[in-house]
């Protein structure tokens, strides 16, 4: 219930600042305004629960996500790719990831999406000629498969069976922790561990053969 | 001797692989025919031992019908082991030889007469290339050792063996050339002519096969021997059918009607081969076969009168198509059908060793008229039509003086083979006609008297319209116009004397006196001791007045023949009647049309058939096939949009396939 | 809050992903939708790790993690140097394999 509330009136400002806005300022508006309602809730931290917080960092993720699909200008899709992977790091704050959240932060959307960035401004990519997709038909069809997934996800995640309930309360004591994590790492998963390093390696020197300018 | 009886097919066989695997190349002219000839040479020498041994393994025979044949049979193998039949009677077909009187008379005629026609081929086909030479000759040779594994077989599939090999070497030989054009009318092909030999061979032979399995069928056992001795209790239903079945064979294979139509056009082949084949060996093997199954026509008077009639009556047919023949060899080829018409009323009537004297005699003076054809037509570079012939007798004697010999044999003329030959089988039709009183019979004697009026008539004018008369050859002809090499006349005559005397082995009892004896009669009696002719059983004045009428009609045909042609100059009227036909003559000389009322009966329909079938194949069959791959071409052209390139099509089918593939799993 | 809010916001996130790759033709951009939902995809490890108490799934995210990355930096360098044949980096211009 307060689920629903709560993203109406997301949306409710959303919508409101964003025709206050001219579009250019779109995405930092759209920053702007997760911020100020961020800042807002943490003052109220106790009027809302832990199910609002969930609904509004859900409700970014997917504006952000469906942003870095619809804007035509490759800039702005990695930043707005940056600002999806900010609230999935908050997703697994919420369900006790700690140590995986720093390193999505650190790695992923510091790193890589870095990395996105110089590539962008490497090859100076400018705005796509509108979305003019491979036919329109195909654009249609994509989106009716997108549905027609989603529905299916819905469908099978509804039918689950049991439906054991999820408290962001306790955990267990350690849990989530870079010490349960890596003890894990380095006794089971051992060769994974192992085989992921020989991975980055071989990544490493690919991409760094693959983007030289002449092959001597 | 005796015991080397297996070699004498062999030894051709050995020639024919020989000189059809090394001839072409490997031997040179010389040895290619000194193989050919040696083969037969030693076949015959051995028949001649083989035959003298069996005449000293028995007492001589001689009274009349008595005694037990004297027979030598030799085994070689088991050919088809088949077990017993239910009753006991053992099917096991073998792979033997048998020798008795019969086949004694038919293999030293076999034997002698093909080693002459080899010597006088040398000659003939000098004009040859090595491999034609050589391929000749190994069809000659493996026709004869076919032709020998027929008339000493012991069991119907080793004859029937035979019986199919010397059809197929007829249809090699005929069409020899087989890239010559015979017959510009009608645009047959020496091949084409071949092909028709085999094929109405073959259709005889589907009722030689049919009287062979309904023998096996009803009395067990596929051996010769065998099945005549159980030929009384087979019932006469049984018999008549197996005997006309035998007959449809011998029809095909000695040209009677319905099945002569092939004899005529084998004349595409070379001339020694017509010799050899259509007129002393392959086309007496039906008359061979039915005198040996004499004991089961016996017991079939329907199949025997069937016989009689079918032979009285393409004898008369073939002889009046003769009298207005124009190319040399046509007249001698319906002369043979003629004649063996003759032979085949002679076994219809029950007078198998009057048949079997005629093909001996006939096999003489029609090589013999053969091969003096092939000499004309050597020594002319090739003309075959008699109205450009004439005069002949002063540049070819020797040629002239043995054809002669012939003619005067074949119309009847004593003291030549003919006459005592022919004059058995009229006797013997008047004496069953006698016998039994029926009209039928007496018809069948004036019909066979009326056609050697007109086979006198006909050779008469043969002979005169070649050797006789003015010369009337084109002018190209006669740059080569000589008498042939010895090695081609001096087969002839060997072949004249022959025809000369051999018609003394026959004298009917009553002309002597009772003096000489009938040589042939008594040899034979004891194998074909059921004819129950008798020719003492008329009485002799009947038989002396019968001679005398058929010397009468001889003559006859003789003199109306030299009145039309005999005059010079010719009679404007007989040329211009040959030249352009008119009314009765013209359907004559078309052979009453008889081949083209086949082909417009039976072969039109079946080329309708064929061409029906060969556009079912092409359209429906091929074009099953053909939509077949069609249909995988389009669905290949469909399936290649898949392969665009396209990489977001690809990520596409990728995505829509998870769905798929969740959605069932999912649900 | 339900476990199921967070499979189906990792649901959500996966869909948007794989339409981004089907609709994009820039190759960049698809290759940040690909990181869009393999995003998705820890999200929903990482929940059933909460949900059944287990380090396994949230180890799962470590690699995919890893995983990601390497892929990341492969793919860019991949479309840099065709970048530097084509002056393009529009996929449908990538469309040579075909029949």
């Amino acid at each position: 219930m307060e689920l629903l509330l709560g993203l109406i009136g997301v949306v409710a400002v959303f919508a409101l600042v964003r025709s206050f806005l001219p579009a250019r300022t779109l995405p930092a508006g759209a920053a702007l305004g997760a911020v100020a309602v961020a800042l807002l809730a943490y003052d109220y931290r106790e009027l809302v629960g832990l199910e609002f917080w969930s609904g509004l960092i859900g409700f970014v993720a997917i504006m952000s996500a469906l942003m870095v699909v619809i804007h035509p200008n490759p800039m702005v899709s990695v930043l707005f790719l940056i600002l999806n992977l900010f609230c999935i790091a908050l997703f697994f704050l919420i369900l006790d990831a700690q140590f995986l959240a720093v390193i999505q932060v650190i790695i992923y959307a510091g790193a890589i999406m870095v990395l996105f960035v110089f590539v962008v401004m490497l090859l100076n990519l400018k705005t796509e000629e509108g979305l003019r997709l491979g036919g329109g038909p195909q654009r249609s069809g994509a989106i009716v498969l997108g549905a027609a997934f989603a529905a299916l996800m819905f469908y099978a995640i509804r039918n689950r069976g049991e439906a054991p309930y999820f408290d962001p309360g306790p955990s267990g004591p350690g849990f989530g922790t870079a010490r349960d994590l890596g003890g894990l790492l380095f006794t089971r998963y051992q060769f994974a561990f192992e085989a992921a390093s020989i991975l980055l390696i071989a990544a490493m020197i690919g991409a760094v053969v693959l983007a030289k300018r002449k092959l001597r | 001797m005796l015991r080397l009886l297996w070699l004498i097919p062999l030894l051709p066989f050995a020639g024919f692989l020989l000189n059809g695997l090394l001839g072409a190349r490997y031997l040179s002219r010389r040895a290619v025919a000194l193989v050919a000839c040696a083969a037969v040479l030693a076949s015959f020498a051995i028949s001649v031992g083989a035959v003298l041994e069996l005449h000293n393994l028995a007492p001589a025979p001689a009274e009349t019908g008595a005694g037990a044949p004297v027979r030598f049979t030799q085994t070689l193998f088991e050919w088809m082991p088949m077990g017993t039949t239910a009753e006991g009677a053992d099917l096991t077909v073998r792979w033997g030889y048998a020798l008795d009187p019969l086949s004694a008379v038919m293999i030293l005629a076999v034997t002698g007469i093909g080693f002459l026609i080899h010597v006088y081929s040398i000659g003939y086909m000098e004009h040859e290339t090595q491999a034609g030479l050589a391929r000749f000759f190994s069809y000659l040779n493996l026709f004869m050792g076919m032709m020998l594994t027929l008339v000493l077989g012991a069991s119907l599939p080793v004859v029937f063996v035979g019986w199919e090999g010397v059809g197929l070497c007829s249809y090699l030989l005929i069409g020899f050339w087989y890239d010559r054009m015979y017959d510009e009318k009608t645009k047959m092909s020496c091949a084409d002519a071949g092909r028709k030999a085999f094929l109405a061979n073959r259709i005889g032979d589907i009722g030689f096969i049919l009287g062979m399995l309904l023998l096996v069928t009803a009395a067990g056992t596929l051996d010769i021997q065998a099945i005549l001795a159980r030929a009384g209790t087979l019932g006469t239903s049984v018999c008549t059918a197996a005997a006309l079945l035998l007959f449809f064979g011998a029809c095909g294979k000695s040209a009677q009607i319905p099945l002569y139509v092939w004899l005529p056009d084998a004349m595409a082949g070379p001339t020694p081969v017509s010799a050899l084949i259509h007129a002393a060996t392959m086309v007496t093997a039906g008359v061979y076969v039915t005198c040996r199954m004499a004991p089961l026509y016996v017991q079939a008077p329907v199949a025997m009168l069937t016989v009689a009639v079918v032979g009285a009556l393409t004898a008369l047919f073939a002889a009046i198509i003769g009298t207005a023949q124009d190319d040399i060899k046509k007249v001698l080829a319906y002369s043979t059908v003629s004649q063996l018409g003759y032979m085949m009323l002679a076994a219809g009537v029950g007078a198998f060793s009057a048949s079997i004297f005629h093909l001996m005699t006939h096999a003489f003076f029609k090589a013999l008229l053969f091969l003096g054809a092939g000499s004309v037509i050597h020594a002319l570079s090739g003309e075959q039509n008699i109205w450009r012939m004439g005069g002949l007798r002063r540049h070819l004697p020797l040629t002239h003086a043995t054809f002669a010999v012939a003619v005067l044999a074949i119309t009847g003329i004593p003291p030549f083979a003919g006459f005592f030959s022919k004059d058995a089988i009229l006797a013997g039709v008047l004496a069953l006609a006698g016998e039994t009183g029926s009209p039928a019979l007496l018809a069948l004697w004036a019909s066979g008297l009326l056609t050697a009026g007109l086979t006198a008539f006909y050779m008469t004018r043969l002979y005169l319209l070649v050797f006789a008369g003015a010369p009337r050859m084109p002018e190209g002809a006669s740059h080569h116009l000589h008498e042939s090499p010895p090695v081609m006349t001096r087969p002839l005559v060997v072949l004249a004397a022959g025809a000369a005397v051999a018609g003394f082995a026959g004298v009917p009892g009553f002309l002597g006196g009772g003096r000489i004896p009938d040589y042939l009669r008594d040899y034979l009696a004891p194998v074909l001791a059921l004819q129950h002719i008798d020719s003492t059983g008329i009485g002799t004045p009947s038989e002396w007045s019968a001679m005398t009428i058929a010397l009468l009609v001889s003559l006859a045909g003789i003199a109306a023949a030299w009145a039309v042609y005999g005059r010079r100059p010719l009679p404007a009227a007989a040329a211009a009647a040959a030249a352009e036909p008119r009314g009765f003559v013209r359907v004559v000389k078309e052979k009453f049309f008889v081949d083209e009322t086949i082909d417009a009966l039976v072969l039109a329909p079946y080329r309708w058939l064929c061409r029906a079938s060969a556009a079912f194949d092409e359209k429906v069959v091929d074009g099953l096939v053909n939509a077949v791959a069609a249909a995988t071409d389009l669905a290949s052209q469909l399936l290649r949009l898949v392969q665009a390139g396209y990489v977001a099509g690809y990520a596409f089918a990728f995505f829509l396939g998870t769905i798929v593939v969740l959605f069932f799993v999912l649900r | 809050m339900r476990v199921e809010f967070f499979l189906l916001m990792g649901a959500l996130l996966f869909t948007i992903g794989c339409v981004g790759v089907l609709v994009r033709r820039n190759a960049i951009v698809i290759l940040m939708c690909i990181e869009l939902m393999l995003n998705a995809v820890n999200l929903t490890f990482a929940a059933f790790a909460h949900e059944n108490q287990s380090m396994a799934g949230q180890v799962f995210v470590f690699f995919v993690m890893t995983v990601a990355a390497a892929e990341a930096a492969v793919g860019l360098a991949i479309v840099i140097a065709l970048f530097r044949r084509r002056r393009t980096t529009d996929v449908e211009d990538a469309s040579l394999m075909r029949w």
